[in-house]
């Protein structure tokens, strides 16, 4: 299958595929009404760390074997046919078995109010299905995220 | 007779993993799986929430269909009764011989229970294992409002917790010092302790139930303090011991826990076992035992189905985690928590409100065990940690800061290898 790759030579510590994955996964798709009337903030499931001056931006691997999926009690967490690692938040009984499983920490705990639940990268599984790269991919100015393609051909798709 | 290439008996986590497993390898040859309970496969891990009113298909691991879906018959409601290893077969409850090639064993525990006087013939002492004690629960909770949990253990606890979210007055009682003590240090089960205290939780340490008071209906419990408890239900949660059952009068190896090698395999060849009721190896510190654990019966499970349908696939071993689900603050645990002896280093972090606490246990620089309390974002790192074995002198106090823990700290070859890697990662990298 194919993944995000993460460059981090190249992250400007901007946000951008934060901003992006939030916006993507809100119903407004607008990432200020997200934050300001959908109560999505800091739910981005793609994560910028910064350490002046290096930055990179991580998201789920969608492994073979996924530990969260191992740990998964109410069977939120399948992995589908094309290999996608899928968290169905509604299913999700918050009980945090692959927050401390993943050991990329790319399962989140959503801990605030009564909606206790995990999020995850879902690769932006409807955007590939409508042939489009993943949201956080498409939003990097930098080439820091590759959509399993070489920077050549990348920057192919921009120009 | 019944005849199936794969038998699997039982139908929870480990069955499901194999099943999986299996598959991946094997697309067409017959699986059965047979378990005694009618509703077949569901999430112990959930119990509490049936308890609290949600309905049993919510319990559904993974939907109805999923056998259906994998091509497996299921002999639900059902009692394996004994096993011929010679021929092969297996006896029910009903009468039904069933025939194998390869069997694997994922019966789980039974829950351990204590004598004690005056259990004998009182309605409303429970145990707390599967959904049969959840339901008998659930049916009898409006006959008490008051109840004492023997045991302050994770089943212990979380049933405390359920009951007394139910509005029932509840007292624990446990014979250690301290609740909580195989999944966290003393710090920790302090914290935890609180949380549970501050929603009118009852803890009675260094103490044991000697005796329940009353004639069929409860009355009370008398400590071996000499206090007596006023209560009118008693759950024994002292914990769980590996059914063997089936075992007994055939050749498989099974002290404590069955045997199985690094392939799941029992000392009989085309017996597996995976689960709670196999002794598998714990890579925390190296032993083979029994542990009630989620994840790792999922994994056993998937281990013992890829070498049932006959690709050679190791147990990498597995890391005892937990996650207190139910308290309000989260914690969440894994691997060695409290030092054995002095050969372990503990570093720890804490904020006086209780709110947010970290101690990492090492070893010779490794990462041994943690535990974090508040701040849970990120924990995973700290388990991958473990389970590489990457030493972490060097970053050690970093890791300790009240703020989600990434892949910063990790060495860059380390990082990047994962970043940029096009094929799927495996358990054993």
């Amino acid at each position: 299958m194919k993944k995000v790759i993460i460059v981090e030579d190249f992250c400007i510590a901007c946000y951008n595929c934060e901003v992006a994955c939030i916006a993507v996964h809100s119903k407004s798709q607008d990432p200020v009404k997200a934050y300001k009337r959908e109560g999505l903030r800091g739910r981005s499931n793609a994560v910028v760390e910064v350490e002046s001056p290096l930055a990179f931006s991580v998201m789920c691997r969608h492994c073979k074997h996924p530990w969260c999926m191992d740990a998964c009690i109410s069977g939120a967490i399948q992995r589908l046919d094309n290999g996608i690692v899928y968290l169905d938040e509604e299913r999700c009984v918050g009980c945090w078995g692959c927050v401390v499983g993943c050991p990329y920490g790319a399962a989140h705990p959503n801990i605030a109010g009564k909606d206790k639940h995990a999020f995850k990268c879902d690769l932006c599984i409807e955007r590939l299905d409508a042939g489009l790269r993943p949201a956080c991919v498409e939003a990097c100015p930098n080439n820091a995220l590759l959509y399993d393609e070489t920077i050549e051909e990348r920057e192919e798709v921009h120009t | 007779m019944i005849r199936s290439e794969y038998v699997i008996v039982g139908a929870n986590v480990a069955a499901v993993g194999a099943i999986d497993g299996i598959r991946r390898h094997d697309k067409k040859s017959s699986i059965l799986t047979i378990s005694y309970e009618s509703l077949g496969s569901y999430s112990k891990a959930m119990l509490a929430e049936y308890i609290e009113g949600a309905n049993a298909q919510w319990l559904e691991y993974r939907g109805k269909d999923y056998f259906k879906k994998m091509g497996v018959d299921c002999l639900f409601g059902r009692k394996v009764t004994g096993i011929d290893i010679e021929k092969s077969m297996l006896a029910t409850d009903n009468g039904d011989e069933v025939s194998y090639k390869k069997l694997l064993l994922g019966v789980g525990g039974v829950p351990f229970k204590p004598v004690i006087k005056g259990a004998e013939g009182k309605e409303l002492v429970f145990t707390f294992t599967d959904f049969l004690d959840a339901e008998k629960i659930r049916e009898a909770l409006k006959k008490f409002n008051s109840a004492v949990v023997i045991g302050a253990g994770f089943t212990g606890t979380e049933i405390a917790y359920t009951l007394n979210k139910l509005n029932k007055k509840v007292t624990v009682v446990e014979l250690g010092d301290r609740a909580l003590v195989k999944a966290l240090d003393p710090k920790s089960s302090e914290i935890a302790e609180k949380l549970m205290k501050d929603e009118g939780i009852e803890f009675y340490l260094n103490d044991t139930v000697e005796e329940i008071a009353g004639n069929k209906e409860i009355t009370g419990v008398s400590l071996k303090s000499g206090k007596f408890i006023s209560c009118e239900a008693v759950i024994t949660a002292i914990g769980v011991v590996p059914n063997g059952e089936l075992m007994k009068n055939t050749p498989l190896k099974f002290d404590r826990g069955l045997d199985v090698d690094d392939y799941m395999c029992t000392n009989v060849p085309d017996v597996y076992g995976a689960g709670y009721v196999v002794k598998a190896l714990d890579i925390s510190d190296g032993q083979k035992r029994s542990l009630p654990l989620w994840p790792l019966a999922f994994q056993q499970g998937l281990v013992a189905g890829i070498n049932m349908a006959g690709v050679r696939y190791p147990y990498a071993g597995g890391l005892p985690v937990n996650s207190l689900k139910f308290l309000k603050v989260p914690i969440l645990s894994a691997g060695i928590t409290t030092p054995p002896d002095a050969s372990y280093e503990t570093i720890s972090v804490s904020d006086p409100k209780g709110t947010f606490y970290r101690s990492l246990v090492l070893k010779d620089g490794r990462l041994k065990g943690f535990v974090t309390i508040g701040e849970i974002d990120g924990a995973g790192v700290l388990t991958g940690l473990i389970r590489s074995r990457i030493d972490i002198s060097g970053i050690k106090t970093r890791l300790l800061g009240k703020k989600r823990i990434g892949l910063m700290q990790m060495p860059r070859e380390w990082r990047n290898r994962i970043f940029t890697r096009r094929d799927e990662t495996d358990y054993n990298d």
